[in-house]
């Protein structure tokens, strides 16, 4: 047995071997070529199982069923599109925050929702709701202004980071540290704002409180995010990501040596701003969609890290993608278990190992 | 003339701090300043001190008939009182278990920010509460076991971190794998508790934090409970001061502490006992009271300016007690609020701070 499945090791490997050998082949079929097809698959099987799998019922249903065509009504089948939209754009915007997050701190365990950033939306979430409560009590949308306050949320928040990096004494793990202190103390002042077991006792507190958990823990199918809102956000994310990829040879450069940045021309102070303005434009856009989702960010660059190496372009649009698939993943298991688990608690609960590992393994 | 006088001022001032039977005093005066107050500001100063008293004296509630009245109380008020002296008491005796968790596992990991809730020890014993709740196991002993065993499950967890991550982990490696590992314990409890209105009440208790929050869940019992709790402390605090001097020899290092006839074996696993015993008694009574242990100890330490554990043991006690029930204070004050969760606002800005000077 073990003779043989050699035997197979070793003719699986000269076919490889042929293969990168060969010149012609490889012009046309390499490994990063692979990899990105590899990653794009995935992506695609993940919107299949999104559009087509929904309460376990299957079958394609992109628009209401209803005989004049296209229907922009809120019915169940539309929202499957709205839910392929919104975690795609909310996961690939988490990921890449992360990644340039991770590049402009130097520190692999930077992230959104570890520094704070995350927990100071919800923060700015909950205050949001609960002064507009009877809009939630009457069912009318509540989430017109709420792209606005996330980003001013997560202004404030990235605005913390920035003066903590500036600090030379914080180092990586410390970084990390203070950040999930900043977490704790802005999930103890929410609570203070709004007190959970409080609301719990009457059913208007409960509807309360259920809908800011929505908004919270990313729950989709329970927030009537509009259509407009979605596009406008994807606009919003687009455009970020397009400036990020503009800034990609000074990030590079910026990661291995601030010094060697400044002796080669790039302004660094202006740099750093410019990328912390640009995270937290993308995690107060993600925040009106899709909650936040702790520890994507940190995640999804470490596996196309691990796949395509440090350089920022190939590894920020990777986890880009890695990021949008993975959270469509957990929406598809979220939803078609039925359990009602929002998708945050659920990335949560798988990617907390991960980073367990993480600082284990930490360089 | 302005300088010089305050310069003397300062000089005896300093004089003043330094003088730690002064500390002692002073300290023992604010705890019985702070019990007391709490005692009688129970449901934001509704009853008198005489009636409050009065209850202390007869707390069986079950005496008083229907609509009866003695002092102006019926059994209602009655209730609402001695919940307030059970809380108040709750948290002295949790706070001085948390206080020496605080001591036992800075000695133990040798790492200043070590406490029972950077290390995840607090959440897995609320997650361990939430599973034996949702298996029906709500006899108020089987909590304290519940407790051990998720005390014991997550310290397990990060032996393992630690021990995967040998010779690569620095004290601030420890306490990041002790806050994800509280991460993820809470996380699950999460998982637990959705869709039970039981469990996510209890779970809101113990998570949120607070004697008076967590009174709601051990409702008849709570008075065995607590005499249980007392005693586990106790027990613990002897303990430790037996086991203290061996302990200070151990911030030498183990080498040295051996050649100094320290039995390093015997007094780890004691002080990992004293942990066991202290940290259920605590989470039983008041739940998540987060932080409490780390800042009776370095405030402790501050002031006392000493690392020899026989010194710093009650000094730390008196200062968690001090900080909870200036917790508990503001908890009456704004009765919307958690105890808990006054810890954390307290503590995370502290633990932040603490960061920020590089974790000396």
């Amino acid at each position: 047995m073990k003779n043989q499945l050699n035997k197979f090791y070793s003719k699986f490997n000269n076919v490889l071997d042929k293969i990168t050998a060969n010149p012609k082949l490889n012009k046309i079929f390499n490994w990063t070529m692979a990899k990105w097809l590899l990653i794009f698959g995935l992506l695609v099987v993940g919107a299949i199982l999104v559009l087509y799998l929904y309460d376990g019922t299957w079958g394609l249903g992109l628009w209401k069923d209803s005989s004049n065509g296209v229907d922009f009504e809120p019915g169940p089948g539309q929202w499957r599109l709205k839910q392929l939209l919104i975690t795609f754009f909310a996961g690939g915007a988490l990921a890449f925050a992360g990644v340039m997050l991770q590049k402009i701190t130097r520190n692999n365990l930077a992230e959104v929702s570890i520094l704070g950033i995350g927990s100071i939306n919800i923060l700015f979430i909950f205050g949001y709701i609960y002064i507009f409560k009877d809009r939630v009590f009457n069912g009318s949308t509540i989430n017109k202004l709420l792209p606005l306050v996330t980003i001013t949320a997560s202004l404030v928040g990235t605005g913390l980071v920035w003066a903590l990096a500036r600090s030379k004494r914080a180092n990586k793990n410390t970084f990390a540290i203070i950040g999930i202190a900043l977490q704790l103390l802005f999930e103890a002042l929410s609570v203070v704002f709004i007190n959970p077991s409080q609301l719990a006792k009457n059913p208007e507190g409960k509807k309360l409180w259920k809908t800011i958990k929505n908004y919270t823990m990313g729950n989709i199918d329970q927030v009537g995010t509009p259509f407009w809102m979605i596009i406008t956000v994807a606009v919003v994310i687009a455009f970020v990501v397009v400036v990020a990829l503009f800034l990609r040879r000074k990030i590079d450069i910026y990661e291995s040596s601030p010094h060697l940045a400044t002796t080669l021309g790039v302004r660094i102070e202006r740099l750093r701003f410019s990328i912390f303005f640009l995270v937290a434009l993308l995690a107060g856009v993600e925040a009106a969609i899709l909650g936040t989702i702790a520890l994507l960010g940190l995640i999804a660059p470490s596996i196309a890290r691990l796949l395509f190496g440090n350089k920022f372009a190939p590894t920020a649009i990777a986890s880009f993608i890695i990021g949008g698939m993975l959270v469509m993943m957990a929406s598809v298991v979220s939803i078609t278990l039925g359990t009602e688990v929002p998708i945050g608690i659920l990335a949560t609960a798988i990617a907390t190992p991960y980073f367990i590992f993480l600082i284990v393994r930490g360089k | 003339m302005i300088t010089t006088v305050t310069k003397q001022t300062k000089i005896y001032l300093t004089k003043i701090l330094q003088n730690k039977y002064f500390l002692y005093t002073a300290l023992v005066a604010v705890v019985f300043a702070f019990i007391i107050s709490n005692f009688f500001f129970v449901n934001q100063g509704k009853y008198s001190a005489e009636q409050v008293a009065f209850v202390l004296k007869k707390p069986n509630v079950d005496q008083i008939a229907i609509g009866e009245k003695r002092y102006g109380l019926d059994a209602q008020d009655y209730r609402n009182i001695s919940e307030g002296i059970w809380a108040a008491l709750g948290t002295i005796v949790a706070a001085s278990g948390l206080a020496i968790t605080g001591l036992a596992t800075q000695a133990l990991t040798k790492n200043p920010l070590a406490d029972a809730s950077t290390l995840g020890f607090v959440q897995g014993g609320i997650f361990a509460i939430l599973v034996a709740l949702s298996f029906g196991w709500s006899a108020y002993y089987l909590k304290f076991i519940a407790v051990i065993v998720g005390i014991i499950f997550s310290s397990l967890l990060l032996m393992f971190i630690l021990i995967v991550g040998k010779g690569r982990m620095t004290t601030s490696k420890v306490i990041l794998a002790g806050l994800a590992i509280g991460i993820v314990f809470k996380t699950f409890s999460f998982l637990i508790r959705k869709g039970d209105n039981f469990l996510s009440s209890v779970s809101f208790n113990y998570t949120l934090g607070g004697a008076e929050a967590v009174n709601k869940t051990i409702g008849k019992n709570q008075w065995e409970v607590l005499f249980i709790s007392s005693g586990i402390t106790l027990a613990a605090i002897v303990v430790f001061a037996l086991i203290s001097k061996p302990l200070t020899l151990l911030e030498l290092g183990d080498e040295k502490a051996k050649q100094l006839g320290v039995k390093v074996k015997t007094v780890k696993v004691l002080t990992l006992l004293v942990i066991v015993a202290c940290v259920p008694a605590a989470v039983v009574l008041v739940g998540n009271l987060a932080f409490v242990g780390l800042f009776a100890a370095h405030i402790s330490r501050y002031f006392f300016k000493t690392r020899s554990y026989i010194k710093l043991l009650f000094p730390a006690i008196f200062v968690g007690i001090i900080i909870s029930q200036f917790g508990l204070l503001l908890t009456e004050a704004f009765p919307k609020v958690n105890s808990g969760i006054w810890m954390t606002i307290i503590g995370a800005p502290y633990i932040i701070y603490a960061g920020m000077r590089g974790l000396r």
